[in-house]
């Protein structure tokens, strides 16, 4: 109860324009967001630029928080729209034909060869099935948090979870078998 | 068939992979927010629209302003050395008009609309290089400058290529070529948030964010192999391995630099820090002079900036041990 009180009394500060009060309470929410940024995105760069651009949208749309209770899934839910909106600047959809790869030196060891296959299946993933498996699986969210940032809810988020983790597993053996 | 537990245990190292510490994002989060109250503070409402509708007549006079300008010679940027300002809000302008530039895609070869594109973007690329050239960069970007010219004259000829093979329906040429064109707008983009956001560090947050960087050359097994020998892939002739194993360690190293200059050293740390700088830009030439020899099928060449590339990582780490042991 004290600790709502004091989380109010801080988003009441910083709808009065107290700036330290809202870095306090965005302060450690930016590791979670920059984790699930790059897993959605693989590519570290661009996560800290959909982090800072989520950052600027929270500060703009404080007035939608209610309590700070909800002030984490609120966050990453910005963070998870900067994500979807992020898309790779130029794309050619044309290309089917590749070089074939020159042999590598060395053989990648099974556990380096296994992160890139699921890293693979991932981002073969619709982005609705992706978000709710990095929520649950890699940020540990309770999935009344996965279905307040994903804004479903929590019985279609455990829905989509499952058939997030049959999907996952599906490509990975299907990219195993090809592979063997 | 793994397990629920074995799986997620999987995901999670494999997305830990993808998710390095990023010590700076506090600093580099709580300096946009400085800056973006600094350019408006929290009106009301009403008062935000009109704002914003003010703010889309002024981006849309930016961009024909910017156009008409690039239609002519006149020199908008001052020449000389400019102050670092005025340096980050050029960079800012070009970098948001080159992005806006950027963001198209090519469907077929019957996309009438792709060429035209392709052209407005490189005038985009041309336009900032045209600026680059007219200025000389305030000396806490003199390590990127050359960078970002290096990634837009790379851009530039990458599209050359994507042209001609698209007039020739060239499946692997448009391939390659889009995807070197990919790869250096990415370079530059980083490049350009690390100049406009660049500030201060404290002793404590510069050292980590070294760390982080130093770390990721130490964990980097093809940047260790050079320390001693060449690259086996750029010795037995496999040019395509070597050019990758190259570009990975380019990654590195530019990333390296780009965070020097986002999280720019305190006082206390500035002549150890330029030694650093001075030997990753050695690394950086003499990685830009081993991708010029591969390309030209110089082996020599090739070797000789292998050799220059290994010794100056052997010199990053000791400025690293330096700068640790001594703050």
């Amino acid at each position: 109860m004290a600790a709502e009180q004091a989380g109010m009394t801080l988003v009441r500060e910083a709808l009065s324009g107290d700036n330290t009060a809202f870095e306090v309470m965005l302060d450690p929410l930016l590791e979670p967001g920059y984790r699930l940024a790059c897993a959605m995105l693989h590519d570290s760069s661009a996560a800290e630029d959909a982090v800072q651009e989520a950052a600027l949208k929270a500060w703009r749309k404080l007035n939608q928080l209610r309590d700070t209770s909800e002030m984490r899934p609120w966050f990453l839910g910005i963070v998870a729209n900067e994500c979807r909106s992020t898309r790779r600047s130029r794309w050619w959809s044309v290309v089917k034909a590749t070089a074939a790869p020159e042999p590598a030196v060395e053989e990648p060891s099974d556990a380096v060869e296994a992160s890139v296959e699921i890293r693979r299946a991932l981002l073969a993933m619709d982005k609705g099935k992706r978000l709710v498996l990095v929520l649950h699986w890699y940020l540990d969210l309770p999935i009344e948090e996965v279905a307040a940032v994903a804004g479903l809810s929590v019985h279609a988020v455990e829905s989509r979870l499952r058939r997030g983790i049959v999907e996952l597993r599906q490509r990975l053996e299907g990219q195993r078998g090809y592979r063997s | 068939m793994d397990t629920d537990r074995e799986l997620r245990f999987q995901l999670r190292r494999a997305l830990d992979e993808v998710a390095p510490p990023a010590p700076w994002l506090a600093a580099a989060v709580k300096r946009e927010l400085a800056n973006s109250r600094q350019q408006a503070g929290r009106p009301s409402v009403p008062v935000r629209l009109a704002f914003s509708l003010l703010a889309l007549l002024l981006v849309g006079a930016v961009v024909i302003g910017f156009r008409a300008w690039a239609s002519t010679t006149h020199p908008v940027v001052p020449a000389g050395r400019v102050s670092v300002k005025s340096y980050q809000a050029m960079i800012s302008v070009d970098s948001k008009l080159f992005a806006s530039a950027n963001h198209f895609g090519c469907s077929s070869y019957n996309d009438t609309s792709c060429l035209p594109k392709v052209a407005q973007a490189d005038a985009s690329a041309q336009a900032w290089l045209d600026d680059l050239n007219r200025s000389r960069p305030p000396e806490r970007f003199v390590s990127l400058d050359p960078l970002l010219r290096r990634h837009l004259a790379l851009i530039l000829s990458a599209d050359q290529a994507f042209v001609t093979a698209f007039k020739a329906k060239d499946d692997t040429g448009t391939g390659a070529a889009s995807s070197v064109a990919t790869s250096e707008l990415g370079a530059v983009q980083s490049l350009a948030a690390d100049i406009t956001a660049s500030s201060q560090g404290t002793v404590a947050s510069y050292v980590a964010a070294i760390a982080v960087d130093r770390a990721t050359l130490s964990g980097c097994a093809i940047c260790q192999l050079l320390v001693s020998s060449p690259l086996a892939s750029c010795q037995s002739g496999q040019a395509a391995t070597c050019a990758t194993d190259l570009a990975a360690i380019r990654a590195r190293v530019e990333s390296f630099q780009g965070h020097l200059i986002l999280l720019y050293a305190p006082n206390s740390l500035a002549a150890a820090d330029a030694r650093l700088q001075a030997d990753l830009a050695v690394a950086a030439q003499a990685l830009a002079a081993g991708e010029s020899a591969l390309a030209a099928h110089d082996q020599v060449a090739l070797q000789a900036s292998e050799r220059s590339l290994g010794q100056a990582l052997v010199r990053v780490d000791a400025d690293f041990a330096s700068i640790v042991g001594g703050k």
